[in-house]
């Protein structure tokens, strides 16, 4: 094994530990896990087995088979990355909802003489601060 | 929300505030709309202001929706037309905070929504026998797209960055459900003229505001028309929304 196999072996089999780590820690989800192990694993394949690159190299023509990989690993990212903006548009959107859902809810609850002060401003609310003062005292 | 002078027949009225950090000219702003426009009712829309807006607000006993962070503009007025439509008003008016726009023609507003049937009612600042001023930069940019607006809506259109805005049930109805994050007042007027809406101009005079200044300043109307000209493009393109909203997209 040539010494660019080995370390792309490694890279490889630390992307997939990293990957079995997230999943322990409940930090990944089932999709994105299995996209990232099968990208480990074509890795490791497509390094041990050169011949895999050189037949679909000459199959598409292709005279420098590296390029089929580079092409690869490239369009890979692209779709990576739209479905990254798919996702980030999706939950920017569900967020907003979210917020104007909860104002209105909370306007609904003042209405009807249920609550005072906004939950989330910074600093502790009137009530805790008195409190704290007398545990000083 | 609905108090005792509703209960009586004739059209209900919201005065639909946004408010980023607008503490300071909030309580004239307040004064001012409820002195011109006793009939309406008022809600103030806290877009996550960091100062004391909500608390101004609240002690000059409005309604006021707090969104709990900043969500722009877009968001901020969005969420007042949620509270509309749950509140079955016949007319909305968007005013800003800042004290630019007009309270006193409030009325002059809402005229072409609950008489002439209009979905919606823009107040131009290019219509009015004195003509305002502004940057040039500013004043190109508020043309094309105004040009651009025009041409994709099919409807005259002077001054689509005005965000004096009054506003029908329909319109409403549409908008609390689809409504552009940022710099949403263009686009708004192309997006509602494809749902076939019919969309008026009104001479409005506007201020100076008093504190504050505005977002887009310097170059920047440059990259505004830029950005929001390939929107609107980009609106034409769009599906007809199919009643469904939230889920995977």
């Amino acid at each position: 094994m040539r010494p660019i196999s080995a370390f792309v072996v490694f890279v490889a089999v630390v992307i997939a530990l990293v990957v079995v780590f997230y999943i322990r820690r409940w930090r990944l989800r089932e999709e994105y896990s299995l996209l990232w192990l099968f990208l480990s694993a074509a890795l490791i394949i497509l390094t041990i087995d050169q011949g895999v690159m050189e037949w679909a190299a000459d199959r598409l023509h292709v005279a420098y088979s590296p390029a089929v990989l580079f092409f690869l690993a490239l369009a890979f990212v692209a779709v990576m990355l739209f479905h990254y903006s798919l996702e980030i548009s999706r939950l920017s959107d569900q967020n907003k909802m979210l917020a104007q859902e909860m104002s209105l809810l909370r306007a609904k609850l003042e209405t009807s003489g249920l609550s005072a002060a906004s939950p989330w401003k910074a600093g502790p609310s009137k009530v805790d601060l008195s409190v704290a003062d007398d545990d000083a005292l | 929300m609905a108090e005792d002078r509703h209960t009586t027949v004739g059209p209900r009225g919201l005065v639909i505030i946004p408010a980023y950090n607008e503490a300071r000219s909030l309580p004239d702003v307040l004064r001012e709309v409820r002195a011109a426009a006793p009939g309406f009712d008022l809600l103030v829309v806290n877009d996550g202001s960091a100062d004391e807006t909500a608390e101004v607000v609240r002690s000059e006993g409005c309604a006021v929706l707090d969104l709990c962070f900043n969500l722009g503009i877009g968001g901020a007025v969005q969420a007042g037309f949620k509270y509309a439509v749950e509140g079955g008003y016949d007319v909305a008016v968007q005013v800003d905070g800042d004290g630019q726009h007009p309270a006193d023609q409030i009325g002059a507003l809402s005229r072409p929504i609950l008489e002439e049937g209009c979905d919606m009612a823009v107040g131009s600042r290019y219509l009015a026998p004195e003509r305002y001023e502004g940057g040039r930069l500013r004043r190109l940019g508020n043309a094309v797209l105004s040009r651009m607006c025009s041409l994709l809506s099919g409807q005259r259109v002077t001054d689509c960055t005005s965000g004096f805005r009054a506003y029908s049930p329909r319109a409403l109805a549409y908008l609390a459900h689809r409504y552009p994050a940022d710099y949403p007042e263009p686009e708004s007027i192309v997006l509602l003229a494809r749902q076939g809406m019919r969309i008026r101009e009104v001479p409005v005079k506007m201020r100076e505001r008093r504190y504050g200044r505005s977002s887009i300043t310097g170059v920047r109307p440059l990259y505004y028309m830029t950005k929001v000209g390939l929107a609107l493009a980009l609106d034409v393109i769009k599906e007809a929304p199919r009643g469904r909203e939230g889920g995977k997209a």
